[in-house]
């Protein structure tokens, strides 16, 4: 297993309420502004509608065990960051991500990893996709409040339109 | 590092949400939706909104004066440019041979100085403002009717929604009003009626989904069976049972509707306008409003842009001919010299026409604040500021005057229109003008005009062979292409570099395409190249694609009709360039 990997357990997710999304895409301009040009929040498409992929932020990532150059680490608040100096844009992490949530930026030759807009949330505040949802289908919620019914995040390996991630 | 927070509104659209943006010293940082007390609602900012931020840095933005010469377009120095353009402005007003065209999306007070300096400092012998066709549109059908105006607050108390065209899709900002609303109680009722299942048919209880084409007659459908007289819109008035066959409903459905408007007369009609400015959308707003007061319901008119409501009060009460009646003396000849400020009629106008209106003038002049086929084509381009570099106010869709604050000084030799007509006047000798406070006054107050319209214009969508399509110009489902500027920005071309088609999975399959094919789509001899978007959304035979950016607006329609741009839905061939995605 890659040594960036810690134990870190994160404390609050990002969930989507699919009875609210009306998939506008607003979330995705605010990632877009707000990490400088590198959107984290790709789409997958059920039917008419468009729905917004979000990492997960898993235990055990496998976006980090899959990176050959250590770009990618689990930080102690349980988030995922990417070193930009670092990666390579070798899309290793994209190909290894279960849930399909991650995507190469062709032009930057990098790969874009939401790191839960950790400048606003280690201020109290709450990452940029969740504000920036105009019908509240987003939401940032404790762990330990959420229920197996509570909402959850998608995955592109089932919805996205990317060819590439499905498998 | 400095931090700096501001506060303007967005312009966008009519609802003109308070947009927050974080300013440093080296530029803008990002944009927030500020959940002031009158804003449309609470929750974040929809995509248009960190537009404004995307714009005020935008690398391609014009911040500099150009003039043409023989050697093309050059840069030069903006005094001699602004002392040319002073000039040409001059010579015309003394032969009163001067057009003036002024964007209706500044605040007001702009709009106002600007129209008393080319009436009393340089007289011009036609000024008009713009306001986008559709929502001139809806002022005039509204104004044939004796609708009741609803405000938002009118959306949580009511029993049902009736919704006409993707409400969802062109003012996303309502989202927590209308999901809210249906949430609330049980009984509540939204109806959707479009002719693509959009964002809001997805969360209507009731969805009466029409023909591509025929939305108008669909409207007058429910207007008649609710007991509206639609005599004063429209002459020869077909019947119901015609109408509701034209757009393929049925009447029990209708009916159905219908009881849930009537219920305790507290229903409300939220109304959106197809592109274009044709006698067809005048006669859906108008029906649209016969429909509201025979059932006891309140409207409220989503238009497409903040300050379109303020500019047609100000072109009403400052008595300014309209834009068409503008255009017609262009294309006449009565012009040597045009100023067009804050527009692009070239990108956003029938082609034809707006070709038409500009050949037989000698000198364009234009002043904006980005690159479009009108500052392509313009003689002399002046820098304009944004409207978030303004300050003043605009009337929104409630009918609200709202202060629009200025965010910051515009970059490079960008001015307001004020400062620039002012810089123009110095440079002639003449007298400056300066902002006053103005009363704008309701932009629906006025007399109903006499003019009647008949429904021959209303086009009939079927397929003429085969192997044609339908094609519908759409600003829902495709929103990310909601005009020229807006194609411009990174992350619109991040999500989607090409223009879209939407097509249905069934015609996709028997034409052999895949999600992100290339084709090519022809239309009486123009074609445009467009990647595929399949989507069950769109009906058989049809094709929807942007028909806001100069690359598809020669797919449809359009013509001038005694003074009256419509477009209709086009009819196009598909031709495979290349499949992807197999």
């Amino acid at each position: 297993m890659n040594q960036q990997v810690r134990t870190g357990k994160i404390e609050q997710r990002v969930v989507l309420n699919l009875d609210r999304c009306i998939s506008c895409r607003s979330c995705s301009a605010a990632c877009f502004y707000g990490h400088r040009g590198m959107p984290n929040v790709t789409f997958g498409v059920i039917e008419e509608g468009t729905l917004p992929l979000i990492c997960r932020q898993c235990e055990e990532p496998a976006c980090v065990d899959g990176c050959p150059v250590n770009a990618l680490r689990k930080e102690e608040n349980g988030v995922t960051v990417r070193s930009r100096m670092l990666c390579i844009g070798c899309m290793s992490c994209v190909i290894a991500c279960p849930f399909g949530v991650m995507s190469p930026s062709l032009t930057l030759r990098q790969v874009a990893k939401c790191d839960y807009c950790t400048d606003l949330v280690s201020e109290g505040g709450i990452p940029r996709c969740v504000s920036a949802c105009p019908a509240g289908a987003l939401e940032f919620r404790r762990c330990d409040e959420l229920s197996d019914s509570a909402p959850l995040l998608l995955s592109g390996r089932m919805i996205g339109r990317d060819q590439f991630k499905r498998r | 590092m400095n931090s700096e927070n501001q506060t303007t509104r967005c312009l966008y659209c009519s609802l003109a949400c308070p947009v927050g943006v974080k300013q440093r010293a080296r530029g803008i940082v990002e944009t927030e939706y500020v959940n002031s007390g009158d804003a449309p609602g609470p929750g974040g900012l929809c995509y248009r909104g960190h537009y404004v931020a995307a714009l005020m840095a935008h690398p391609k933005r014009v911040v500099e004066g150009r003039s043409k010469t023989v050697f093309g377009t050059t840069g030069g120095a903006y005094e001699s440019i602004l002392s040319e353009a002073a000039g040409a402005l001059q010579n015309a007003a003394k032969d009163n041979k001067l057009g003036v065209l002024l964007s209706g999306n500044l605040p007001a007070e702009e709009i106002a100085a600007a129209v008393r300096f080319f009436q009393e400092v340089l007289p011009a012998r036609h000024l008009s403002i713009y306001i986008p066709p559709p929502d001139e549109a809806m002022f005039e059908g509204l104004a044939h009717s004796q609708a009741a105006l609803a405000d938002r607050s009118a959306i949580s108390g009511a029993q049902a929604i009736f919704a006409i065209g993707d409400v969802l899709g062109t003012h996303p900002m309502l989202a927590r009003d209308l999901l809210g609303f249906k949430e609330a109680t049980r009984r509540a009722q939204l109806i959707n009626l479009d002719a693509l299942k959009g964002r809001t048919m997805r969360f209507a209880n009731k969805s009466l989904r029409v023909k591509a084409g025929t939305k108008t007659k669909a409207i007058m459908a429910l207007a008649l069976m609710a007991g509206a007289d639609l005599e004063n819109l429209c002459k020869d008035v077909p019947k119901i049972d015609e109408l509701l066959n034209a757009c393929g409903l049925d009447r029990s459905v209708v009916e159905k509707c219908l009881e849930a408007l009537k219920q305790d007369n507290n229903s409300v009609i939220l109304l959106t306008i197809p592109q274009g400015c044709s006698r067809q959308n005048e006669i859906l707003a108008g029906a649209a409003g016969e429909l509201a007061a025979a059932t006891g319901s309140k409207i409220l008119p989503l238009y497409y842009y903040g300050g379109s409501a303020g500019a047609y009060a100000l072109r009403q009460s400052l008595k300014l001919s309209d834009t068409t009646a503008w255009f017609d003396a262009a294309v006449n000849g009565e012009f040597s010299t045009v100023f067009a400020a804050g527009v692009d009629p070239l990108g956003s106008l029938p082609q034809d026409y707006a070709t038409q209106a500009f050949e037989k003038v000698n000198c364009l002049i234009t002043a904006s604040s980005m690159p479009s086929a009108t500052t392509k084509r313009a003689d002399i381009v002046l820098p304009l500021a944004f409207w978030f570099e303004m300050e003043g106010q605009v009337i929104d869709y409630q009918g609200q005057s709202i202060p629009l604050k200025k965010l910051g000084e515009p970059c490079g030799a960008a001015e307001t229109l004020v400062g620039l007509l002012n810089r123009l006047a110095d440079k002639a000798g003449l007298s400056s003008v300066s902002k006053t406070n103005i009363d704008l006054g309701k932009p629906l107050a006025r007399v109903p005009q006499d003019a009647k319209y008949t429904l021959d214009t209303v086009h009939s969508a079927a397929g003429a062979s085969e192997d044609t399509f339908t094609v519908l110009s759409r600003t829902e489902n495709l929103d990310l292409y909601d005009g020229w500027v807006s194609r411009q920005l990174d992350w619109v071309l991040t999500i989607e570099p090409d223009p879209v088609l939407m097509i249905n999975p069934e015609d996709a399959a028997r034409l052999k395409l895949h999600d992100r094919s290339l084709v090519s789509l022809s239309s009486d001899g123009s074609s445009v190249q467009l990647r595929v978007r399949i989507n069950n959304a769109v009906p058989s035979k049809t094709v929807a694609v942007s028909g806001t950016i100069p690359d598809t607006s020669d797919l449809f329609d359009w013509y001038w009709d005694n003074g009256i741009i419509e477009i209709r839905p086009g009819r196009a061939q598909i031709s495979v360039l290349a499949r992807e995605n197999k």
